[in-house]
């Protein structure tokens, strides 16, 4: 059963830096050809788009603050992911990204049961405080077999 | 610097494109660049235990590709939104195929920007992620 008294809980909040290496690293991993993740682009290396995931390297030792969602962690998947774009972020920024859990919900399931659902978006801050990018992670737990 | 956006229209598709076969060592090095060191994607073991028939890729790994496929086309700088579904694993030796079909071009707040249909499908058809991408283009 999903528990909708943790909408709204903010599960935390990190700075971290933008790297070269990282980015590099993070580029080769998903096959990025472009060479505008090279470090001799003009303004600098610009990171993947999927980038923004290796914000959990900066997560607090033992994990985020997590309420109970009422859901079984071991049953969970990644549903779906989304990310939007407001200016490009590069090596040499600086990013704040604050995440929150912005819905928990259930759906019946077409073979039976119910899905719950819990949604976390993340929004990401650049050094001078402008908004550069948002996520959301839509995680799912399938219906228990009966 | 960004690239120049491309132009495109209505059912303007995607290159063609496809993966090598994807072996451990690319879900290993994902997982390093990522943080995400869930062992049911380098640990056979583990991922047997619960009912795979071995490792598979992480979701975002797939996610990461395909996204590497539009940047790839469209040029950096020039996604304003990327959204996927996961829908099937994907497993070692799976090639991954992408494909990307423009589905609406509109006036946005700083030009014109186009709504792009994408996915990744394996070679057996079963479609491991389903997407959908916002990029700025050429008025």
């Amino acid at each position: 059963m999903a528990n909708v008294e943790a909408i709204g809980t903010v599960i935390g909040k990190v700075s971290f830096p933008v790297e070269l290496g990282k980015v590099r690293e993070f580029a080769k991993a998903v096959h990025a050809g472009n060479p505008e993740y090279d470090r001799n682009a003009p303004d600098g290396a610009v990171a993947p788009p999927t980038f923004l995931m290796t914000m959990s390297l900066w997560e607090p030792e033992g994990g985020p603050n997590m309420p109970d969602l009422g859901m079984d962690w071991l049953r969970v998947l990644h549903g779906e992911q989304e990310f939007e774009y407001f200016a490009p972020i590069r090596v040499g920024d600086t990013l704040t990204v604050t995440t929150r859990i912005t819905d928990v919900y259930t759906k019946p399931s077409s073979k039976g049961g119910e899905l719950s659902f819990a949604v976390f978006e993340s929004e990401f801050e650049k050094q001078d405080s402008d908004r550069v990018a948002v996520s959301r992670m839509i995680l799912v737990e399938p219906p228990k077999r009966s | 610097m960004t690239t120049t956006p491309p132009r495109l229209t209505v059912g303007t598709r995607g290159p063609d494109w496809s993966s090598d076969p994807l072996t451990r060592t690319d879900f290993v090095r994902y997982a390093g660049a990522s943080g995400d060191m869930n062992p049911v994607h380098h640990d056979d073991t583990i991922a047997q235990a619960i009912g795979n028939p071995s490792v598979f890729a992480h979701g975002m790994l797939t996610a990461g590709l395909l996204s590497s496929y539009l940047v790839d086309w469209l040029g950096v700088g020039t996604l304003r939104s990327f959204k996927v579904r996961f829908r099937e694993k994907v497993l070692p030796a799976d090639v991954l195929t992408c494909q990307a079909e423009v589905t609406d071009v509109a006036a946005g707040n700083d030009g014109k920007v186009a709504t792009i249909a994408c996915s990744v499908v394996r070679e057996d058809g079963s479609v491991a992620i389903e997407g959908t991408a916002t990029a700025a283009c050429a008025p």
